[in-house]
């Protein structure tokens, strides 16, 4: 039985928890938000958006094989949550 | 300016194919001889040989028009990779050295890089136009525009093999970027060994995942152009997506790849690269910049069976050895070596500073692959001290074992902390930082300890954003630790094993 698919919302919660936890530090000044660019302050780099990836696939149960993640899907956690919610589905 | 001195100058096919020791000769003699033949293709776009050649004419006489002369430098920074290797061409043709930005690159750097080698001209696209403006460079062209306005190509500079063809900028230890500049004979001494060492032919399929403005780039280009066969560009946005990445080699039927180590290794761990069968035509893999782990070298020769390669060096002497990987090697469990001296180039354990372990030294490079000099400075001469320190192995290859210096390497790019330190020392409110490496292989990061006044803890995405649009992503350090107090010995200098404990502890 496949997961119920996250809503867009819980989607961006779970990615900011993920980059706050990876990248800066547990954000002790909560500066991170779903429009904080990640590619352009490079929060993501190579090896952060393959992590990201994973976690989206293993913790959320979203199915990202048939996803092609472009750039613009990565530029917020508002973008990606977006792509996430309305191209794919849940495994 | 002739190249009669040259040995592989004689063998031109016809006379008004360039010199033989250039790289542009390597198109043009493919033009001529195999016009239909794919110079490039891929997801980024086709040129056939012939093709590349009057595209990059077209674009030489654009270029000549807006004052574009022999020795001249002109900066590229295409969004597609088609349209810089049309560019490299035509600058090429008018004996003049291109000089490659990264992709990722603020237009900040791209300007002061063009302020820094006195550029007569940025080559760029429509849509990256504005933002160069802004930043300060005013002479940018549209230079995919401007390969298509049917010109005749301008006649042929006289470009000899000694001329600079190519300056790649690397992080400079003195806080600023250093022009590596690089002649026709160095890229050609590189280009033709690996050609030759690995059988490249006609027919096969190249991937070029490193951006042009990193040396590897280099095997990219000019091999596979030495060769008659195809290169084929990673688009810059699947290159952090592993799976994309992976799929890349099956759906391009690539036969040759080479990148650092960390590419495959990501690929093998998030991309799922090693879970079927490898694609029928991949024969051969080569790795730089970096030591490849053993465990994840076993894994690959284990999945794909090809031909392996371990090649060595730096910015400013190209390739200059190079191990094939052995199955000994694969079952020893220790490091793979460096190997021995390639291209004509000679090395040698040509200093052995104190405290160094037994047997080691710093290890010293002369030959044709070695570049020319740092732009704006004396020309170099005599052996490259590579301040990589190497053992001497019983079979008279080297083996890796070290730094001599401060330099970082991380996931094959080349960091000197201290250009780093001095944008981030720039930032309000930092008065002293000290970068440093956590981690080792795919896991390493770059962290910036940094100090701020009165020992505070600064937001650090504004922090992030400052550093972003003055640095290379490849510099931008992944982590930020405050710290009240910059650790440093008697003398005032950074402690960077202080420093690194530091970054360890808070960031992990």
């Amino acid at each position: 039985m496949p997961r119920p698919m996250p809503s867009e919302q819980e989607l961006v919660e779970a990615i900011l928890d993920h980059v706050r936890a990876r990248v800066l530090r547990g954000d002790p000044l909560r500066e991170l938000t779903d429009t904080t660019p990640l590619l352009e302050h490079r929060l993501l780099n190579s090896i952060r958006t393959a992590e990201l990836l994973v976690f989206v696939r293993d913790d959320l149960g979203v199915d990202t094989d048939t996803l092609e993640v472009t750039a613009a899907d990565l530029a917020t956690a508002r973008a990606l949550a977006r792509a996430l919610a309305t191209r794919a589905s849940c495994r | 300016m002739s190249s009669e001195t040259s040995p592989v100058s004689r063998d031109a096919e016809a006379p008004d194919l360039p010199s033989a020791a250039t790289l542009h000769h390597l198109v043009a003699r493919r033009a001529q001889s195999c016009p239909d033949a794919l110079a490039i293709d891929g997801p980024s776009g086709r040129l056939s040989y012939g093709q590349l050649w009057d595209r990059a004419g077209c674009l030489a006489a654009e270029l000549a028009d807006r004052g574009v002369r022999p020795g001249d430098r002109v900066l590229l920074w295409c969004a597609s990779p088609v349209d810089s290797i049309v560019a490299m061409q035509a600058v090429l043709r008018l004996g003049a050295a291109y000089v490659p930005m990264g992709d990722d690159f603020p237009p900040a750097r791209v300007a002061s890089g063009a302020r820094d080698c006195d550029a007569r001209l940025v080559c760029t696209s429509a849509d990256r136009r504005p933002a160069l403006a802004k930043a300060g460079a005013s002479q940018a062209v549209d230079s995919h525009a401007l390969s298509m306005t049917g010109r005749v190509p301008p006649g042929g500079a006289v470009v000899a093999a000694d001329d600079c063809a190519y300056i790649l900028y690397t992080s400079g230890s003195t806080g600023s970027p250093k022009g590596v500049m690089l002649s026709h004979r160095n890229g050609r001494a590189f280009g033709d060994w690996a050609a030759a060492e690995v059988g490249l032919r006609p027919g096969d399929r190249v991937a070029n995942h490193a951006s042009f403005n990193f040396t590897l780039s280099i095997f990219d280009l000019y091999s596979t152009f030495a060769a008659g066969a195809t290169v084929v560009p990673v688009p810059q946005e699947w290159k952090s997506d592993p799976r994309q990445l992976a799929r890349f080699l099956y759906d391009e039927r690539i036969s040759v790849w080479y990148s650092v180590p960390s590419a495959l290794t990501l690929m093998m761990r998030f991309g799922g690269l090693t879970d079927s069968p490898p694609p029928p035509g991949l024969r051969t893999i080569l790795f730089a910049g970096e030591p490849f782990p053993i465990g994840a070298a076993r894994r690959l020769a284990d999945w794909c069976g090809c031909a392996m390669y371990n090649l060595y060096g730096t910015t400013e002497t190209n390739v200059c050895s190079y191990h094939r990987v052995t199955a000994a090697d694969l079952a020893s469990g220790e490091g793979l070596p460096i190997g021995r001296a390639c291209c004509g180039d000679r090395m040698w354990i040509g200093r052995r500073p104190a405290g160094v372990p037994d047997g080691s030294g710093e290890l010293y490079v002369e030959g044709p692959s070695v570049f020319l000099g740092y732009w704006g400075r004396e020309p170099h001469r005599g052996p490259y001290p590579m301040g990589d320190l190497v053992r001497e192995l019983p079979d008279g290859e080297f083996a890796y074992a070290g730094r001599v210096d401060d330099m970082l390497k991380i996931r094959g790019n080349r960091i000197e902390p201290a250009e780093v330190e001095a944008v981030a020392n720039g930032y309000p409110g930092v008065v002293a930082s000290a970068v440093v490496s956590v981690g080792s292989d795919i896991s390493a990061r770059l962290v910036l300890v940094a100090e701020a006044e009165g020992g505070m803890e600064l937001p650090v995405l504004p922090l992030r954003r400052y550093l972003t649009e003055r640095l290379p992503a490849y510099l931008v350090p992944e982590d930020v630790v405050f710290t009240g107090k910059i650790p440093r010995g008697s003398r005032g200098k950074v402690d960077r094993k202080a420093a690194r404990a530091l970054a360890a502890g808070q960031a992990d």
